[in-house]
């Protein structure tokens, strides 16, 4: 591919790529709960056969993101994200025709984990990260979280209303459709895979090199804490409100007030990490979160202050997505950024799939999530000084020194 | 006299019809979690997020 054939990938047109791809790829996700009521219907499942499933997409997610970083870092994001888009196609098709447990397990649970793996943060990330420039890379970074919060906000509806209007099935094929069109989406990431500066690092040798910086460990454990946090609340907080004697209503605008504010979160912090420390941001983020949680467990429950800690949680919500992601590829630089952001990531689902599994057996041990909303400010705290002493400075790497 | 894009008047205009479509859409789609025909069932999103 000669250069003149590549010259209309601006990074304008990659960002606005990656921003839509991140907005189709998240959004669909999201939807997943509004079929756990059809489904569990009309197959006769139990709530448990569709959420272990659920629980595993997120966990193969996981798993899969470090792997699907490393793909896009090899080869590059357009063929890793069109790959990633084909699974994710079939997994919803194959989701709607799953007749057996095992069929939607490796459908929603695993195919999709896969898909996600590859069209979401940590390929997205990677490869707008290295088409911005370091002053503009955060901006970039925090533009591209805002259309995947967007996503999440708008398609929620959307999907509601493709399965009251043409059932749940004819639903998630609808929204198979929406995700296919991520593939041509891909071709605009096709850049070949041209890292600002090759370090001429192995894979190995970038992951060794990562695991024995105690900033790259302070960034996983952060992101595990914002992954704890954001399944809780988003899991359990309309629970926690009905239980409060609050109406559904109050708990679905709460849910749509989080989503509404994340996506000038995102786009804040980004444009923010840009401007001055992305590590005291991230101490800022973790420590508010904790006051915030603090207060709303002290002050008495009522439709305004469910609906304000909303607004606040949403402002706090995946802000960190851009200055972690834009931490990594400061300090390790931009060559293995999708692997290790994979990595990092991974972080935040095991703390997502503990947040999630965790508050649910907190309230079937206690009969209320009073403790669970205190680990989640612990977790929140120990956050915050955990990123405190994260040390921002790029590598200075042998090779550079001799 | 700048014609087209590259007249700052025409600028601004573009910035600010986009910026208030952007508020619709986002008002519009903030109403349809109200809407009752578009209600969410919360357990559902309690399951599974």
């Amino acid at each position: 591919m000669n250069s003149s054939s590549n010259q209309w990938r601006t990074p304008l047109i990659i960002m606005i790529a990656g921003c839509i791809i991140l907005t189709l790829s998240m959004g669909v996700r999201h939807t997943a709960g509004l079929f756990l009521q059809p489904m569990t219907m009309d197959h006769g499942w139990s709530r448990e056969t569709f959420s272990f499933a659920i629980a595993l997409q997120n966990l193969v997610w996981g798993l899969a993101s470090p792997f699907a970083g490393a793909l896009a870092d090899r080869h590059g994001a357009g063929r890793t994200v069109l790959g990633a888009a084909v699974l994710y196609v079939i997994g919803l098709v194959l989701m709607s025709q799953a007749a057996s447990p095992l069929a939607f397990d490796l459908s929603a649970g695993v195919l999709i984990g896969l898909g996600l793996s590859g069209t979401t943060f940590a390929v997205i990330m990677g490869v707008i990260g290295r088409h911005t420039t370091p002053e503009k890379r955060s901006l970039a970074l925090g533009i591209a979280s805002a259309g995947g919060s967007f996503g999440q906000f708008a398609v929620l509806p959307i999907g509601q209303a493709l399965i009251s209007a043409y059932g749940w099935q004819s639903a998630l094929v609808l929204l198979a459709a929406g995700v296919g069109l991520i593939a041509p989406l891909a071709y605009a990431l096709a850049d070949g895979h041209k890292p600002a500066a090759n370090s001429g690092q192995s894979i190995a040798e970038a992951l060794r090199e990562a695991s024995g910086q105690r900033s790259f460990h302070y960034l996983f454990w952060g992101y595990f804490v914002c992954g704890f946090q954001t399944a809780f609340i988003m899991l359990h907080l309309p629970s926690f409100l009905v239980d409060g004697g609050l109406s559904a209503n109050v708990g679905m605008t709460a849910v749509a007030l989080i989503g509404l504010f994340n996506i000038f979160g995102s786009f804040l912090f980004g444009w923010a990490g840009g401007k001055g420390s992305k590590k005291n941001l991230l101490v800022l983020i973790y420590a508010v979160r904790a006051v915030v949680i603090l207060v709303f467990m002290l002050i008495p429950l009522s439709t305004a202050s469910a609906w304000l800690f909303a607004a606040a949680m949403g402002v706090l919500w995946l802000g960190t997505v851009p200055l972690t992601n834009g931490l990594v590829a400061q300090i390790f630089g931009l060559r293995y950024m999708s692997m290790l952001t994979g990595v990092v990531f991974l972080g935040h689902q095991l703390g997502s799939f503990l947040g999630a599994w965790l508050g649910g057996r907190i309230f079937d041990e206690t009969g209320s999530y009073g403790l669970a909303w205190t680990i989640a400010i612990v977790l929140s705290v120990l956050a915050a000084l955990c990123s405190w002493p994260i040390n921002e400075r790029p590598l200075v790497r042998q090779e550079a020194r001799a | 006299m700048k014609s087209g894009l590259k007249n700052p008047a025409v600028k601004w205009f573009l910035a600010g019809l986009g910026s208030a479509l952007s508020v619709v859409v986002l008002v519009l789609i903030f109403l349809a979690y109200q809407h009752p025909g578009l209600l969410l069932d919360w357990t559902n999103i309690s399951y599974c997020g």
